[in-house]
């Protein structure tokens, strides 16, 4: 019984300052028929002085727009450094790149000196058979 | 905002630096409000919020969805850095007389708004005398408005413990604002 009497009280005094918060669906119409009556209001009327003193804050649009700038700036330099931090691979991939370009190209060269120096002594030969 | 629309701007700040921004418009604010409440005046407000995004951004890697919003997280994050300044500092809370003043409506009788100016401090410096975690929970529900449900994450709580913590809070903030303003 006296648990659940709690309970309701808890419930009650949510509810309440849920309905000070403007949360939708709050609902205050228990605080009538509680049998705990004059111990309620005296605390609601206390969270309602709450309310009233904690009254929300604004930051000056001066603050709230160099701050933002600075994050924007940090956020610039984090961009920037993400990139730093891909170009070792795509500078790898090029290296890669050039050094089979270059192998290809002197197994190219290789292969044709190497052509060359077949055709010359074929030459030779037919030259010294005739 | 949505929990989808959350994850898809989280999602992309984390492929694309520069779409940290989105995130920042977002929270800004939230963020503030909340320092400003748990430190009491805008200059460390305003440094705590801009290490809160520094660290957010710079760990934003690291954050997996696992039933916790960004937000939450951000909230630890803040939470966190609000802790470390008052233990590296050890400084007392201040309570901001211009927030107060902001309070006070026109029109009133100058002894009512002296009166009603002094109740605000006294209740003020009660809060500011709660633990830190009941201060958080009186900050998350009334100054940013949030749910139960999402006070319970950012906390690392159930929702039934977030109730039972809020009673506690308000009989123990009750006993000490009476108490105060007696004297």
């Amino acid at each position: 019984m006296a648990m659940s009497a709690e309970k309701n009280v808890l419930d009650i005094l949510a509810e309440h300052a849920d309905q000070l918060s403007g949360v939708p669906g709050s609902d205050v119409q228990k605080l009538q028929v509680s049998e705990q009556h004059e111990e309620l209001c005296s605390l609601t009327r206390l969270a309602e002085q709450v309310k009233g003193v904690l009254a929300a804050e604004r930051p000056s649009p001066h603050f709230r727009q160099r701050l933002g700038s600075e994050l924007t700036e940090m956020a610039q330099r984090r961009w920037r450094q993400d990139l730093l931090i891909e170009t070792p691979s795509s500078r790898k991939e090029l290296l890669i790149g050039a050094a089979i370009g270059s192998a290809v190209a002197l197994a190219g060269g290789v292969v044709y000196l190497l052509r060359m120096q077949t055709q010359d002594r074929s030459q030779r030969v037919s030259q010294v058979q005739t | 905002m949505e929990a989808e629309q959350e994850r898809l701007l989280v999602e992309r700040a984390q492929n694309d630096p520069l779409a940290f921004a989105a995130l920042y418009e977002v929270y800004a604010d939230r963020v503030y409000n909340y320092i400003y409440q748990r430190t009491g005046n805008r200059h460390d407000a305003e440094d705590l919020t801009a290490r809160t995004f520094v660290k957010a951004f710079a760990h934003l890697e690291r954050y997996v969805f696992r039933g916790i919003p960004f937000s939450a997280w951000l909230y630890r994050i803040a939470h966190n850095a609000v802790a470390n300044w008052h233990r590296d500092r050890s400084r007392r809370q201040v309570v901001s007389l211009d927030a107060l003043a902001a309070h006070t409506e026109d029109g009133d009788h100058p002894e009512d708004v002296t009166q009603s100016r002094e109740e605000q401090r006294v209740l003020l410096e009660a809060i500011r005398r709660l633990p830190a975690e009941r201060q958080q929970l009186l900050i998350l529900k009334f100054s940013e408005g949030l749910k139960n449900v999402e006070i319970a994450q950012i906390m690392g709580r159930t929702e039934g413990a977030i109730k039972s913590l809020y009673h506690r809070t308000l009989l123990a903030l009750r006993r000490d604002f009476h108490a105060h303003r007696m004297d």
